[in-house]
């Protein structure tokens, strides 16, 4: 059986959530199965822009097949092209042409699938809302299986997508709230679909004291991870934070870590350390009292599994519906909708450490029992056995 | 791991937590209460802990335009009175002076006393007067606040009341085209309709015509078949026609001879 992984990007430095979700599943479903993953050669996600080159190399004992990206995007044109179709009334017509926009525009990549099609017994799609998996499975939608990534926002009741969610084999969903959206949104619910999420790792050993070294901290801290923008909903956090530093005695510190696209505000209790190397990055995670999870939209946070599989309690926004219902099936972490929860939920996750090592403890406990990378392979494996069984 | 806050005091109006079975539903429940029941920084911007008080300097700052509309100042201790009690108090002192000692002896402790009072009262007097501008000044600040929120309040009916006509008017012009588009729906319905009969009337048309050719096939099938044997009697008639041929020459040749 082989199976082929198609995603808008893929490589060592790309980070994005889907991206990296798409190389981790791939290079540890090598290990069971010949994999092969077909891509675009862009780098960036704004405008899709040739930088790899075309063919074929391989990335970490994975074969990987580089396509070219016939139209760059012009964002200003897509964000124009969006709000009309999100606004106005419009045609199917319109939102193919917001597809086309949306990128990345690889005609050769579906080309390639439709010739190739009897070489691959599955073809695992990864981000519903781009232009390969629209095209991809509507060609092979026999073959297809659908790693949605998708988040609450708009774009997922387009007329397009509701149809594209019945087309596939199976869908392997990043969480229970992203499956109710997708199946509400679609009435597809006799398309056979597992939460599977992705797995983390650890290191074995983390050093505290040599992050705090490192970075001149003392006294207790709360960590973000992540890049912090406005759609990360950073403004809030920070508004919040210096909120509750003003009305509380406390001397906690806030900790970010990630490269910055807005002006995180000047006082001496908020650090920010940039973007830093995987192994400080669990250190700093280690040694927080809590992480916080600002965002609004997350269709399942990597940052929140690292610091559960570290036995660290979380503080999530309660507006992003998958980071609440995570908190409450672990019980490992809280969350807030208004300045006034945040205060009491952080008062309380700051003033007792028991609170913090009990939370810490059941979010460890779900992440063994959901996230570790065995459990994901079996679900993957389940899925194709399921679907066709393996030669 | 650091080792703050051993102990888990209770504080008055912590959340309770069950720390053997970790609830996270419920301990929001409670923060969500806590929190609805704990005054937010808008509804109550002097008691919150949040607003520092302002320093002297800021008091005095804030205090001195509103010297005029305050309270009466208090009143200072008693001056040395003027006119004839002014004459004679001198001359009784001044022939009192040898008494001095009596006087002070018996008298001298209740004027102290009468005038640590009035000092006392004095300065008691003028800090009633600086709470009464303090409290003027709050009661000032809330009352613009309080007016800036009905402005506010106002604007945002004001654009509740224009975004709702707007909206009404949309939904008005949708319907309109609704009820257009659904005429429009009717008469091509309607079209669809009378379509629909003729088709019906070619689709009986093409069913006669079917049996007709079913029909036709049959009966050239019928023809050939009698064909076929008319074909082969023929051949029969002339294999037996070259026989009798033969047969005549043969006799003719033997009655010749």
């Amino acid at each position: 059986m082989t199976v082929a992984f198609v995603v808008q990007r893929y490589g060592l430095d790309i980070n994005g959530g889907a991206e990296l979700h798409c190389r981790w599943v791939a290079e540890h479903m090598s290990r069971h199965l010949p994999v092969e993953v077909l891509t675009s050669c862009a780098h960036d996600y704004i405008t899709w822009r040739n930088h790899y080159p075309e063919g074929e190399e391989n990335i970490h004992g994975v074969p990987v097949r580089r396509f070219p990206v016939s139209k760059t995007r012009n964002p200003e044109r897509f964000g124009r092209l969006q709000n009309r179709i999100l606004q106005n009334e419009h045609r199917e017509q319109d939102e193919i042409a917001w597809l086309d926009e949306e990128g990345p525009t690889s005609p050769k990549l579906i080309q390639f699938i439709r010739k190739n099609l009897a070489a691959y017994d599955y073809f695992i799609f990864f981000s519903y809302r781009y232009y390969h998996s629209y095209w991809g499975i509507r060609a092979v939608p026999e073959k297809s299986i659908l790693v949605p990534t998708a988040e609450r926002d708009p774009v997922v009741y387009l007329k397009i997508f509701k149809d594209l969610f019945r087309l596939p084999r199976a869908f392997m969903y990043n969480s229970h709230e992203e499956r109710e959206m997708i199946q509400t949104v679609s009435g597809n619910h006799d398309v056979p679909g597992i939460v599977t999420g992705v797995g983390t790792e650890a290191p074995a050993e983390t050093s505290v004291a040599r992050f705090r070294q490192t970075h001149g901290l003392s006294g207790p801290y709360v960590l973000y991870i992540g890049r912090i923008d406005e759609n990360k909903g950073c403004p809030q956090l920070f508004d919040f934070f210096l909120r509750f530093k003003a009305e509380t005695p406390s001397e906690v510190k806030l900790v970010l870590i990630g490269n910055s696209i807005l002006k995180i505000p000047s006082h001496p209790d908020i650090r920010h350390l940039g973007f830093l190397p995987e192994q400080d990055k669990f250190d700093a995670l280690a040694g927080a009292d809590v992480l916080m999870m600002p965002s609004f939209y997350e269709s399942l946070s990597m940052v929140t599994l690292e610091a559960w599989a570290l036995g660290r309690p979380v503080l999530a926004n309660a507006k992003c519906d998958v980071l609440k219902g995570q908190c409450r099936r672990s019980n490992g972490g809280l969350y807030y909708e208004s300045y006034g929860q945040f205060r009491e939920a952080l008062k309380l996750l700051l003033d007792s450490e028991r609170l913090r090592a009990a939370m810490g403890k059941n979010g460890k406990t779900y992440f063994d029992e959901n996230y570790t990378w065995e459990t994901i392979e079996n679900k993957y494996l389940a899925i194709l056995n399921r679907l066709g069984g393996r030669s | 791991m650091d080792n703050r806050n051993p102990t888990e005091t209770k504080t008055p109006g912590a959340v309770e937590v069950d720390y053997d079975h970790i609830d996270v539903t419920a301990i929001m429940d409670r923060i969500q209460k806590k929190a609805a029941e704990a005054p937010s920084a808008e509804s109550a911007p002097f008691s919150s802990p949040g607003e520092r008080s302002p320093s002297a300097e800021e008091r005095e700052e804030i205090l001195q335009p509103l010297a005029d509309v305050g309270p009466p100042p208090a009143p200072e201790p008693e001056a040395e009175p003027a006119g004839p009690e002014g004459k004679v108090k001198p001359l009784v002192l001044k022939l009192a002076r040898p008494f001095f000692p009596i006087i002070r002896l018996f008298g001298l402790p209740l004027h102290q006393d009468i005038r640590t009072t009035q000092k006392l009262l004095h300065e008691t007097n003028k800090r009633l007067d600086y709470l009464y501008r303090l409290f003027y000044w709050y009661e000032t600040k809330a009352e613009r606040r309080f007016q800036a929120i009905e402005a506010n309040a106002r604007i945002l009916d004001d654009r509740i009341e224009a975004k709702t006509r707007v909206l009404e008017n949309r939904i008005e012009e949708k319907a309109d085209v609704a009820a257009e588009r659904q005429n429009k729906s009717e008469l091509r319905i309607d079209l669809l309709e009378a379509r629909l009969k003729d088709l019906d009337k070619s689709m009986e048309y093409i069913r006669l015509l079917h049996n007709l050719d079913h029909n036709l096939v049959v009966e050239l099938t019928k023809l050939k078949v009698e064909l076929d044997t008319l074909k082969s009697k023929f051949r029969i008639l002339e294999k037996d026609q070259d026989y009798l041929q033969k047969r005549e020459r043969a006799i003719e040749e033997k009655a010749l001879k």
